[in-house]
């Protein structure tokens, strides 16, 4: 293997992004877009991994490492980065808007692999939200209304995010003394720092109350930037948690119980809305979240018994691992399952069967090993979570099967798009074959699953009954469905668009004299929506995370037992 | 005092050099006039006599009036005839006092204003001398012939006439007020009072001025009433600088200020102020002269106005006259906002200036000015120099 | 030769002031020649000014004017750090202003006062006492008073008016404060960690309203909430005159007021001592979240800068008001770092009305497409803006975060927190118009942006995004104001 210096991992794309800048260089960028991806995987590969590298005048002092889980995040993640990048070449030829696309896609990649490899608070968030800001271009790219709105929401949910996040780590360097990121799990740091750590990350994992513009963004974007942001920016949101949660100390129970009731929450609706979608990225989308609700429900356990933390971590990463590949699989399929009609389409949709039957955890699949690790680590928890698992494990297994194969049928039904150039299909090949072959790629704990029973196959037969039923009520019954739009609540507000803001009115002629009383009535202008909705939305964060963290003051004393 | 006189007889020299090129093109029976005037000032200045100002004050009186006659016209003559007999009232008052003084006191040097202050006759004596220069001076409450003089003179005249001949009264009022000592401290807040009230009630004329040379002529009697204020609540202390350092920063700026409106009525044709941004025309030198003496009689720094307000201030501050300091203030604000009614309309650009608009020539008048204004405004970082003279003065 | 460099410094656009002034409207050449070459000399004698000063030199001019009154020159640390700022950006400017005012009328007057502009913001920069820095302020709200109403118009006189009548208003102020300061304590010099002494113990009441007189009258340049009314009326003026009075000249000067105020002048101990900097930070705090409110329901460009201005010059003044080393570092660096990042908008804004006559947000739409550079340059500049690292702004938000809570005041995070929120609120709304919305159909009449209007912004920007990411290196803004915090706290 050839050695590559850390530092190399995030400026790869970013030289890609400087090339752009001028004019004559951006075909060539075109056709190196997947090789930007390709030192971040060949350090994540590297059998020593690669040194970590200080460079002192960067930002505060930058420092950059491969550490533990990291070094898994970042196999997959190039590798899903590389494939998404193949693919939005080929889609995206003959888009007259993709230079900008290009730019946001490159900004997008060196946040991600950049803040995988961070080992310092200013360079871990620089990272984080080049990352959020970048995949807003990526959302908005295609322009359309509904882009718009999802751009929307998007930024919305992205900038209360980061600024929750902003605080969280500027409270805990503060308290814990250090800038570095690992510090940021220690006991030194309040628990406000973490709740707000927390939420920064959970509004980027999809969490379920913070989780609206997730199907919302999924099903704007473009595919290939869908297949990323959920296969691999999600992911940036639990190694984030997993990061800065304080898995090593003594157990939290308040947070533990408000991350599960988020990710019981997320499990019970994904399949349920989800199902209800009639736009098959949509459908996607909702299974992510009920995919990272699972992931977060891992947590919630390793937070109320941190003695499982050891087994749990594997198992979330091989989780992680799984869902990137088996949903960017997905994801590149939607445009491949496009360019085709007839034979070739049936074709696609047996191939893209089998990162759905993964996804769903059938035995056998890689989505089985993973949810078998994690149901193993699990059960070696303290008492009263195993019950829960069983439930959760069973709503996930049916809820996905659900999801899959409405997602599976809705793109069947599907219209074949001109303009979709063949070729686009090769991505979605690799992509399947890394969700099956993947995990024994990416360098994680091999964990040998158990031998499924006939009991494991319960809920996919318990997930054919509503099939069956659905399927016989709109053959036979002549019901017709209407689908829902995604985002639930905030889609409503989509519903009835706010109308548009009045030109802008001659100012005035008075001018504000604060010292005198107005004189007169002054034209107000109704903030752009995307303001209100920032607006609204971080007061809703506000309060979320008010119930979610425990009632913790700042001056909290270093006793760590008072989590109890 | 010998030192501070020279240091007027400079300004006057300085302000004559730039008569001088000016009224070149000037009618002759100027020269007699002014060279009256000055000789008038400087035997006004170097004496130390009560009946010898009173004297001085006669040959500057005819000389002032024949001065603000010049102009022939019928405005003119009539406000001068209307100082004619002001002045007179004045140096009737003055003579009377004069009279007084010397039956109270027996002699009339101006040492002797301690003295007469003991005699009840004397103090009537002080009140009449000083009541006369209030009329000399233009002093409110008794201004009413001023700004009508001021304004209908020719430029060079008002210049003469405001930046100096008014100085002449305030300056006996300073000598009196430096020999008299605790002893005519009535006398001194009368004079405070009514600068007080002649800063705001000028500043509020020359705030509804129309024509340039009416406020300019508002802005003197203001001034006055500043330095009027100064002298009244210097009482003993320092604070009698402050006043001088004002009553010099006046003379320069506002000799200044009438040449550059007499140049800018030249150009224009008329001294409305509302006709100052025509569109003709760009604004020249005169109008900067103007702009830089309207800073200077502000008391923006770094001119001398402002290092006079500066002492002045810090005096009141430290005695905690804090009424005082107020006042200042308001007078401060006041004449920022009736300069700037003219100095914004001289900053005329864009729309309002037609692409062809020449600019006026450079004449002699726009050089007196700009020198006089800069001599206001170098006065200020120079004024260590003043100080200096000053305190040989007292010693 | 060398005692007399903050002389040369100012000189070099005090002198040439009256000769730029005293030039015929059509001497192109020449004045071109003499404002580039004078703002390229202050650079070099800046440059060599700061070697010197980081090498330990000391350097100070003073001419005694009247008993007890001295016009003084030093060049301490702090001065440096705002010297270095007016001088580079005054060479953009100028630049800008060149090509911008190819065409105008009235040239040499605007030449001229710009370089007064910019000699009086060097004289406060380096002024060695309280009566120096009054008499350049002064200066400074003459010098720009006919940059202001430049254009002539009915609109840009009342600006001017209101410009003059506030900001008279707070020299006045100004000026009593010093005067009573001084009448209490005589000459007044800068010196780290103040200079009063015993004073505040013998006089608290009226070194408290000495306080509040000296913070009202810079305050009103630094546009604190309550005296903030002339900054966006101002905006009429043309474009670099906008980005002089935001990044370097007028704003600036209100809060490099307020840190002498603070810094050299009580000292922080005095200033904590006698409870006055929670009132000040409060008063910041209210002026950050009130700009940024108002800046949102702004449609003209401009003025939703100029609203964002007030917001962020009130980042230093809080960065100063908390009595907290980090909190020190993180204003001061912003006054570097909002300096460049506003010029960038400023310059950029001029150059979408230059060329396209865009003026309003709503008219931006398909900007992105039209004018790049500009374009890249505005959003580095909004994005630095709301803070988004690794630009400038994060630097300094990162330093006063931690700051509030080194002073033991959480709520500066939450206020932080809130206003990068707006901040994002009513810029991001431009970037998404300008990127992401099709240009309507109507053509719009275009101007071609010469290398003179280009440059500028583009440079400005790379000095943002520099400021970011090397904020470690030795001579970055940073570096530089951790050297002089460590003499202020140490």
């Amino acid at each position: 293997m050839i050695a590559v210096p850390l530092w190399l991992v995030p400026a790869a794309p970013l030289i890609l992004f400087a090339a752009t800048l001028l004019p004559g260089l951006r075909p060539a960028t075109w056709a190196m877009l997947p090789v930007a991806a390709l030192p971040a995987l060949l350090a994540a590969l590297a059998d020593p991994v690669p040194a970590p590298v200080r460079l002192d005048w960067l930002l505060f002092g930058a420092e950059f490492a491969l550490t533990g889980i990291a070094r898994t995040f970042l196999a997959f993640t190039a590798l899903l980065w590389a494939l998404s990048g193949w693919q939005a070449a080929r889609l995206l030829a003959a888009d007259p808007a993709r230079d900008r696309f290009l730019v946001c896609f490159l900004l997008a990649m060196t946040g991600n692999f950049g803040l995988l490899v961070a080992q310092d608070i200013a360079a871990f968030y620089t990272f984080f939200a080049m990352m959020s800001l970048a995949a807003w271009g990526l959302v908005l790219h295609g322009g359309g209304a509904s882009q718009r709105f999802a751009g929307r929401i998007y930024i919305a949910f992205a900038v209360a995010g980061e600024i929750a996040l902003f605080a969280g780590l500027a409270i805990g360097a503060f308290r814990a003394g250090e800038a570095r990121l690992a510090a940021m799990g220690s006991p030194e740091v309040p628990a406000v720092a973490t709740a707000l750590m927390a939420a920064g990350f959970l509004v980027k994992l999809g969490a379920v109350p913070l989780h609206h513009w997730l199907p919302l963004a999924h099903a704007a974007a473009p595919a290939p930037a869908s297949a990323v942001l959920s296969g691999a920016m999600l992911k940036a949101g639990l190694f984030g948690l997993m990061t800065v949660l304080p898995f090593g100390g003594a157990p939290w129970p308040a947070a533990a119980a408000a991350l599960a009731a988020m990710a019981l929450a997320g499990l019970v609706l994904a399949p349920v809305i989800g199902a209800a979608q009639g736009d098959a990225k949509a459908v996607l989308a909702y299974s992510s979240v009920g995919q990272m609700s699972l992931m977060a429900l891992g947590l919630a356990a390793a937070l109320a018994a941190p003695g499982i933390w050891p087994l749990i971590a594997p198992a979330l990463v091989l989780l992680a691992a799984h869902h990137a590949f088996a949903k960017a699989a997905l994801f590149l399929g939607v445009p491949a399952v496009w360019a085709f009609t007839g034979g070739p389409r049936i074709a696609v949709l047996v191939v893209l069967s089998l990162p759905a039957l993964a996804l769903a955890g059938l035995p056998w699949t890689s989505g089985w090993v993973a949810k078998d690790a994690l149901k193993t680590a699990l059960g070696s928890a303290a008492t009263g979570w195993t019950t829960w698992l069983g439930a959760a494990l069973f709503a996930v297994s049916l809820g996905t099967t659900l999801l899959m194969v409405r997602a599976l049928w809705l793109l069947a039904k599907s219209v074949k798009k001109p303009g979709v150039p063949q070729d686009v299909v090769f991505p979605m090949l690799g992509a399947t074959a890394l969700s099956l072959l993947g995990l024994s790629i990416v360098p994680v704990d091999p964990h040998v699953a158990k031998a499924a029973t006939t009991v494991d196959l319960a809920p996919y037969a318990a997930a054919l009954v509503p099939v069956l039923i659905g399927i016989a009520l709109t053959r036979r019954g002549g019901l017709q469905f209407a689908p829902m739009p995604p985002g639930e609540l905030i889609a409503l507000l989509h519903v009835s668009p706010l109308p548009r803001s009045a030109p802008a009115a001659p100012p005035s002629p008075r001018k504000p004299r604060s010292l005198a009383p107005r004189r007169s009535a002054r034209g107000f202008f109704r903030p752009d929506h995307g303001s209100l909705a920032i607006l609204g939305i971080s007061a809703g964060l506000a309060l979320v995370m008010a119930v979610t963290s425990p009632p913790a003051s700042l001056a909290r004393p270093p006793d760590i037992t008072e989590r109890e | 005092m010998i030192a501070m006189t020279a240091m007027v007889g400079l300004g006057v020299a300085l302000y004559a050099s730039g008569r001088g090129r000016d009224r070149a093109r000037g009618r002759a029976d100027f020269w007699p006039l002014w060279l009256m005037t000055l000789g008038a000032l400087n035997a006004l200045f170097l004496s130390n006599d009560l009946f010898n100002v009173y004297v001085a004050f006669e040959i500057l009186g005819l000389a002032a009036v024949g001065l603000t006659a010049l102009a022939r016209s019928l405005a003119a003559i009539r406000a001068a005839f209307d100082y004619l007999v002001a002045g007179l009232t004045g140096s009737l008052l003055l003579l009377l006092g004069v009279a007084l003084a010397y039956a109270a006191a027996g002699r009339v040097d101006l040492d002797a204003v301690a003295e007469l202050a003991q005699t009840a006759q004397g103090r009537v004596a002080l009140r009449l001398i000083l009541s006369g220069l209030a009329v000399k001076a233009a002093l409110f409450p008794l201004h009413f012939w001023m700004p009508a003089a001021h304004s209908s003179a020719a430029p060079a005249a008002s210049a003469l006439l405001s930046a100096l001949v008014v100085k002449a009264a305030l300056y006996v009022a300073l000598r009196m007020s430096l020999e008299g000592g605790v002893a005519v401290d009535p006398l001194r807040a009368a004079l405070a009072v009514a600068g007080s009230g002649a800063m705001l009630w000028g500043a509020w004329n020359a705030l509804r001025a129309e024509r340039l040379k009416l406020l300019v002529a508002h802005s003197t009697v203001a001034q006055v009433g500043l330095i009027a204020l100064a002298l009244g609540v210097a009482g003993t202390g320092p604070l009698w600088q402050a006043a001088a350092l004002l009553m010099l920063s006046h003379a320069l700026a506002k000799a200044a200020m009438f040449l550059a409106v007499g140049r800018i009525a030249e150009e224009l044709g008329h001294d409305r102020i509302s006709g100052l941004n025509r569109e003709e025309l760009r604004p020249g030198a005169a109008e900067f002269a103007f702009a830089i003496a309207a800073i200077s009689l502000v008391g923006l720094p770094p001119t001398a106005g402002f290092i006079g307000k500066w002492v002045l201030l810090e005096g009141l501050i430290e005695d905690g006259a804090w009424h005082w300091v107020g006042l200042v203030l308001a007078g401060t604000a006041l004449s920022a906002a009736y300069l700037a009614r003219v100095v914004a309309r001289c900053l005329r650009g864009g729309p309002h200036v037609a692409p062809g608009a020449r600019r006026p020539a450079w004449r002699a008048g726009d050089v007196a000015a700009l020198g006089l204004a800069t001599a206001a405004l170098l006065l200020g970082l120079a004024s260590a120099l003043p100080f200096a003279l000053l305190e040989v003065g007292i010693a | 030769m060398t005692e007399l460099l903050p002389l040369a410094i100012l000189m070099t656009s005090l002198g040439i002031a009256p000769l730029i002034l005293a030039m015929p409207d059509h001497w192109r050449a020449p004045r071109t020649a003499i404002n580039l070459g004078a703002a390229a000399l202050k650079v070099a004698l800046v440059a060599w000014l700061s070697v010197a000063v980081a090498g330990g030199a000391e350097f100070a001019v003073s001419v005694a004017i009247a008993p007890g009154l001295s016009l003084a020159l030093q060049a301490d640390a702090l001065a440096v750090l705002f010297l270095a700022l007016s001088a580079m950006l005054w060479l953009l400017t100028t630049l800008y202003a060149v090509g911008y005012l190819e065409t105008g009328t009235d040239r040499s007057r605007f030449f001229g006062f710009f370089s007064l502009c910019v000699a009086s913001t060097v004289g406060i920069a380096m002024a060695a006492n309280l009566f120096t820095f009054l008499v350049f302020f002064e200066l400074l709200t003459l010098a720009t008073w006919p940059l202001v109403v430049h254009r002539g118009t009915a609109e840009a006189h009342r600006a001017g008016r209101i410009y003059l009548a506030y900001t008279l208003g707070g020299g006045l102020a100004l000026t009593l404060g010093t005067v009573w300061l001084h009448a209490l304590a005589g000459e007044v010099p800068f010196m780290p960690r103040g200079v009063l002494g015993d004073l505040p113990q013998a006089e608290p009441w009226a070194l408290t309203a000495i306080f509040v007189l000296l913070i009202a009258g810079v305050g009103v340049k630094a546009a604190l909430v309550p005296l903030h009314g002339w900054l966006p009326i101002s905006m009429v003026a043309p474009a670099p005159v906008s980005a002089l009075l935001h990044a370097v000249a007028v704003v600036k000067a209100g809060a490099f007021g307020i840190m002498r105020i603070v810094y050299d002048v009580y000292g922080v101990e005095t200033v904590q001592a006698m409870g006055l900097a929670g009132p000040l930070a409060g008063l910041a705090a209210l002026t950050i979240l009130w700009g940024s409110l108002r800046a949102l329901t702004q449609d003209d460009l401009k003025k939703r800068l100029a609203y964002s201005t007030v917001s962020q010059v009130s980042y230093i003044t809080l960065g100063v008001a908390l009595i907290s080393p980090l909190a020190a570092v993180g204003g001061l660096a912003h006054l570097v770092h909002q300096g460049i990042m506003k010029i960038t908008l400023f310059l950029a804004a001029g150059n979408f009305a230059e060329g396209q006559g865009v003026k309003t947000v709503s008219g931006m739409d398909g900007m992105g497409r039209s004018m790049p550079g500009a374009r890249i340059a505005f959003t580095i500049g909004a994005l630095g803006m709301i803070g988004v690292p690794p630009l400038a702004g994060f630097v300094s938000k990162w330093y006063l975060g931690a700051g509030g809570l080194d002073a033991g005041a959480p709520a500066v995070v939450a206020l932080l927190a809130g206003s990068s929120l707006l901040n994002a609120a009513y810029f991001l709304p431009i970037l998404y118009r300008a990127w992401f919305r099709d240009p309507p159909p109507a053509p719009k009449p275009e101007r071609r942006i010469g290398w003179m209007l280009a440059l500028p912004p583009a440079a400005t920007a790379a000095l943002v995004v520099v400021a970011g990411v090397l904020a470690n290196a030795p001579f970055s803004p940073l570096g530089w104001t951790r050297f002089i915090v460590s003499l202020e706290y140490l």
